[in-house]
């Protein structure tokens, strides 16, 4: 076979050896480029999974009540009964003898028996990603709620979210409320009483209220009595009552971490005689 | 064979009759010996790097023929781009002048076109050959053999005689 049908001038042996030199080469380079391209796809999609579980893991709620809190306020979030026109709203557990009442809003204070509901309502969104969702449900149904207090369970919108991976059960919170002086008034506090949220969960081992006002975030951890979970706003500083409030549950268990937030209307319950006018404001 | 060693299993038997396949598709295009050898060398480099996907298919022939003549018209394109001013001054060598519009006529073509050309006029395959080189149909290599020999035609005019240039090869 040798060299008969041989084309070129270099030998056989030395064609081939440098052959064979120049495919290793170009195999040895093919192979990493292949592994560079193997690494890159791995490494791109570990990064895009890490951000992934970043994203879903940080699903506080914080940041969305703090736009909510923090932001100019609209118009439309005057609550109705305000000090603009107090008489709407009923006093609350400010104190319990104090129930002025008033023509617009005697149906609140005849319909829950305690006369602590002051026709405040509460409208909650958990733990959605998209802080409009919430802050637009608020400004929507509040000013329709806050001169019945009955409806305000039939506003109240809860869900829960829950750590995808999980099979215990996430907390669950429900049943959000105020109390001041031990006696519960619903839905709304007054601007100038001591008020305490309390709220009931199941599967949680831990329990943070935040809230927002005058554009800071506060945050108190929550006390347990069996399912009883609740914490003390103390006195809300301001009298700012046309702007309500956003409150958070975070309610964290072995199952996952649940958030529930709340927007309650500050009620002025302030006794007629001495609430400011609009003329004053 | 003693200078080389792990040879891939059936590579040293195939090459030399694919070492010359390449080697005589690259001297129609190059018109250079030692060029074409370089093509042809490189051209068995990058089938010793595929062997394992080349080795056992009918088509591992065609695959070198169509390497090689790749290389070579990027060959003579680079060659025309370098040395243009000495290719003007030789413009009596009818040649060189035929290898330079054949390869800028060749690299017009539409690629299939330019691969059924290269492998049935300058790599001496038959249609069948090529189609299984390709892995079209053989009424697909007629196709495109016709519109490409018609585009080349077209463009090289009296330049050259293909048909003549296929019997010779």
């Amino acid at each position: 076979m040798a060299d008969r049908d041989w084309p070129v001038a270099t030998p056989r042996d030395e064609m081939l050896a440098r052959v064979a030199a120049r495919g290793t080469r170009i195999r040895a380079v093919r192979g990493a480029l292949n592994a560079l391209a193997v690494m890159t796809v791995v490494g791109a999609s570990t990064l895009g999974v890490g951000a992934a579980l970043r994203a879903v893991s940080d699903s506080s709620p914080s940041t969305e009540v703090d736009n909510v809190a923090i932001g100019p306020e609209p118009p439309t979030l005057s609550v109705p009964g305000s000090s603009s026109n107090p008489s709407v709203t009923v006093s609350g557990g400010g104190s319990s003898s104090s129930t002025p009442g008033s023509a617009v809003g005697s149906t609140t204070s005849t319909s829950e028996p305690s006369g602590t509901a002051p026709g405040g309502s509460i409208t909650s969104s958990t733990s959605g990603r998209t802080g409009t969702t919430s802050s637009s449900t608020s400004s929507s149904s509040t000013p329709g709620t806050s001169t019945t207090a009955t409806s305000a369970p039939d506003t109240t919108v809860t869900s829960t979210s829950q750590a995808p991976t999980t099979t215990v059960p996430a907390p669950e919170v429900s049943n959000l409320r105020f109390k001041a002086d031990g006696v519960y008034t619903g839905q709304s506090v007054c601007h100038e009483a001591e008020a305490t949220v309390a709220v009931e969960i199941t599967g949680a081992d831990a329990a943070v209220l935040k809230w927002n006002r005058a554009g800071r975030t506060h945050r108190v951890e929550m006390v347990a009595e069996e399912n009883l979970w609740s914490a003390s706003i103390g006195e809300l500083e301001d009298r700012a009552t046309d702007v309500p409030v956003v409150i958070t549950v975070e309610a964290m268990g072995p199952g996952g971490t649940t958030y529930e937030s709340a927007i309650v209307e500050v009620a002025d319950c302030s006794p007629l005689p001495s609430a400011p006018s609009e003329s004053e404001a | 064979m003693s200078g080389v060693t792990r040879l891939p299993e059936g590579f040293d038997e195939a090459f030399d009759p694919l070492f010359g396949r390449a080697f005589r598709v690259a001297r129609r295009i190059l018109g250079d010996d030692a060029a074409a050898e370089d093509v042809a060398a490189e051209a068995m480099a990058r089938a010793y790097a595929h062997w394992g996907k080349i080795a056992l298919q009918p088509w591992r022939e065609g695959w070198v023929v169509r390497v090689s003549s790749n290389l070579a018209l990027d060959a003579v394109r680079k060659r025309s781009r370098t040395s243009s001013a000495v290719v003007d001054t030789e413009v009596e060598d009818d040649d060189v002048v035929i290898r330079l519009a054949l390869a800028d006529a060749l690299s017009l073509l539409p690629r299939r076109q330019r691969e059924v050309v290269v492998l049935r006029h300058l790599g001496g395959l038959s249609e069948a050959e090529c189609a299984q080189a390709l892995r079209v149909s053989p009424g697909a290599v007629k196709t495109h053999l016709h519109r490409g020999l018609a585009a080349l035609r077209t463009r090289l005019g009296p330049v050259m005689n293909l048909e003549g240039a296929a019997s010779h090869g």
